[in-house]
């Protein structure tokens, strides 16, 4: 948790006014990181562009004020804060050596202690922002209102609006794509390896060639084919790889990532080949994420069954007591009057549990 | 490092820094996406004097997506489900916001348990028993603070702490859990039923005698 930074880096109100206010007023509050690309809503909030695209892509409002209809459309960017921020980033690697030098006598303060060697060895701290805005973070997916089922006739996973046209085809439509087919495709457009240098290079000749100036217009991708998705990515050179869901995924990621880097001042924009590269890392990211979706949900069903089976056991017992109980309430008094103080026993005994039990019989009873 | 982590890891050091506010996040099992979260208990409220913890789960999508939070305190509240917990607060759901940080979210929960909104329950007998009869409720839920949320107990309660009386739990009066036992019910089928029908305050002149025993005999 060390190497976090936040306005707590700085003394309280009481010793130093204004300074935690200042570190947190230039923070977005998504991300609660410095803005990068700042972008302002048509209410005057503030977000960095990348965070806002996120959630706009979730809900249409603004997240501060609630505001409703508001689009990317309304995002208009603020270079004025842009610089006010870098300018801060700068202020605070000259108050972090200033208080390293300071504090250096007193080790016992160990999270201040790592501050210290943190900004020490990154003397640029804007480079590790950038690499925490490129390559670890914001890492949601888009929303994916179509399910995955499993097909009936080969147990292979389809997204639902497919399966028809899947098994038209008798199960043969599109050739299954292999990881390693996607990760060569990600390697023959960023370059493996040991090209990686020529790439960025290429990457970057091609920003300054490229006028990257109107942002990309969001698709209603349920309208579009397959094939036009396809063309849409090819257009941006990026792999063509995977079922529909995932090059819609990667098309929308693209999109908000590329119209992200647009907000930022021209100074500041990343090369086309560092957004690919960002977008090939979050791709990762997600399918690590997905990797314990099922695949075949009834190959999971028979081997879950025992566990299935035990959790029907654990929950059926209850119900037979209730009823076993509700039987004997109607013969006679002797027996059950026995039956309910041996209960009131337990009860007294565990009474958390004695409520939770005769909640669940109620609720039952209630349907 | 991932953004999501980021942010809860600044969530939490916040949460620790700041003194005034009373909440506390801890990890649960080493992982900093499954937390517990306690507050105490609005003041002026049945509920003050307890500490009500939260289990905490953070999603994937945090903050793009909401907070799963449920009560693992057992408490008396109409948007509270009295057996599992869970939650029912819009914030939770669907007007959740990515600027909802888990400290400004344990608050809303703070908030909650000092206006309940009975017309959109979790638990409908609880929202029954607090529509019907608002004092009997503030007695229960009391009770039960001071059972399950270590609040202060009164101190003619029995002496023997831990043993909680279920008919207190339910809500009931005494009298009448033992007027229909006396009739030859076992005695947690006429709390069942007592408390289903709301057999408490005002509504008590309500329900007949016969209507219940109907029920008695019919569950």
């Amino acid at each position: 948790m060390s190497d976090v930074q936040d306005p707590s880096d700085f003394p309280p109100q009481s010793e130093a006014p204004g300074l935690r206010l200042l570190d947190s007023s230039l923070r977005c509050t998504i991300c609660s990181e410095f803005f990068d690309g700042p972008v302002v809503l048509k209410c005057g909030h503030c977000f960095c562009s990348l965070c806002i695209r996120q959630s706009l892509s979730e809900k249409q409002e603004c997240p501060a004020c609630r505001e409703s209809e508001v689009n990317e459309g309304h995002l208009r960017r603020n270079p004025v804060l842009e610089e006010a921020v870098s300018a801060w980033k700068q202020c605070r690697r000259v108050y972090d050596s200033s208080r390293q030098a300071a504090e250096f006598s007193v080790p016992s303060k160990k999270r201040k202690f790592d501050d210290k060697s943190r900004s020490a060895t990154c003397a640029d701290s804007s480079a590790v922002e950038d690499s925490r805005n490129y390559s670890g973070s914001h890492t949601n997916t888009p929303a994916q209102p179509d399910d995955i089922v499993g097909c009936p006739l080969c147990g292979k996973h389809v997204r639902y609006q497919n399966i028809n046209s899947h098994i038209d085809k008798s199960c043969k439509d599109e050739p299954e794509p292999t990881p390693p087919s996607s990760k060569s495709q990600w390697d023959n457009i960023l370059g493996s390896k040991s090209q990686v240098k020529s790439s960025t290079k290429r990457g970057k000749e091609r920003a300054l060639s490229e006028e990257m100036d109107s942002p990309l217009p969001i698709k209603s991708y349920d309208t579009l084919k397959d094939k036009t998705v396809r063309e849409l990515l090819l257009e941006h050179e990026l792999p063509t790889t995977g079922d529909r869901r995932t090059i819609i995924a990667r098309h929308q990621r693209w999109v908000i990532i590329y119209n992200a880097n647009l907000d930022k001042t021209r100074k500041i924009r990343k090369s086309l080949g560092f957004l690919r590269r960002n977008l090939r890392d979050w791709e990762t990211q997600q399918k690590n994420k997905t990797k314990h979706d099922i695949q075949n949900t009834t190959a999971y069903q028979i081997q879950q069954k025992s566990e299935f089976d035990m959790l029907v056991e654990a929950a059926r017992p209850k119900r037979d007591s209730s009823s076993i109980l509700t039987a004997s309430s109607r013969h006679g008094h002797a027996a059950p009057s026995d039956r309910s103080s041996s209960r009131l026993r337990t009860a007294s005994s565990s009474p958390v549990e004695g409520v939770v039990d005769t909640i669940v019989v109620d609720s039952e009873e209630e349907k | 490092m991932d953004a999501r982590l980021r942010r809860v890891n600044k969530e939490i050091a916040d949460c620790k820094n700041d003194k005034t506010s009373n909440i506390s996040l801890e990890l649960i099992d080493n992982s900093p996406f499954h937390l517990k979260g306690s507050f105490p208990g609005p003041e002026d409220t049945p509920y003050q004097g307890g500490r009500f913890e939260v289990d905490i789960i953070i999603p994937d999508s945090y903050p793009f997506q909401p907070v799963k939070m449920k009560f693992i305190t057992k408490v008396y509240h109409p948007n509270v489900s009295s057996a599992s917990g869970a939650i029912c607060l819009d914030i939770l759901k669907d007007a959740w916001s990515p600027v909802l940080t888990l400290k400004s979210t344990l608050i809303s929960l703070q908030s909650l348990l000092c206006s309940p909104e009975p017309n959109d329950p979790q638990d409908a007998e609880v929202a029954k028993h607090y529509t019907t009869s608002k004092g009997s409720f503030d007695e229960t839920a009391r009770y039960w603070t001071q059972i399950y949320a270590g609040g202060p107990g009164k101190k003619e309660a029995k002496g023997l702490r831990g043993v909680k009386d279920e008919v207190a739990i339910a809500g009931l009066e005494k009298a009448h859990v033992d007027q229909f036992e006396g009739l030859g019910f076992p005695r947690n089928k006429v709390i069942d039923v007592l408390r289903r029908l709301n057999y408490r305050g005002a509504n008590v002149a309500q329900i007949s005698e016969d209507r219940i025993v109907e029920e008695l005999l019919k569950s």
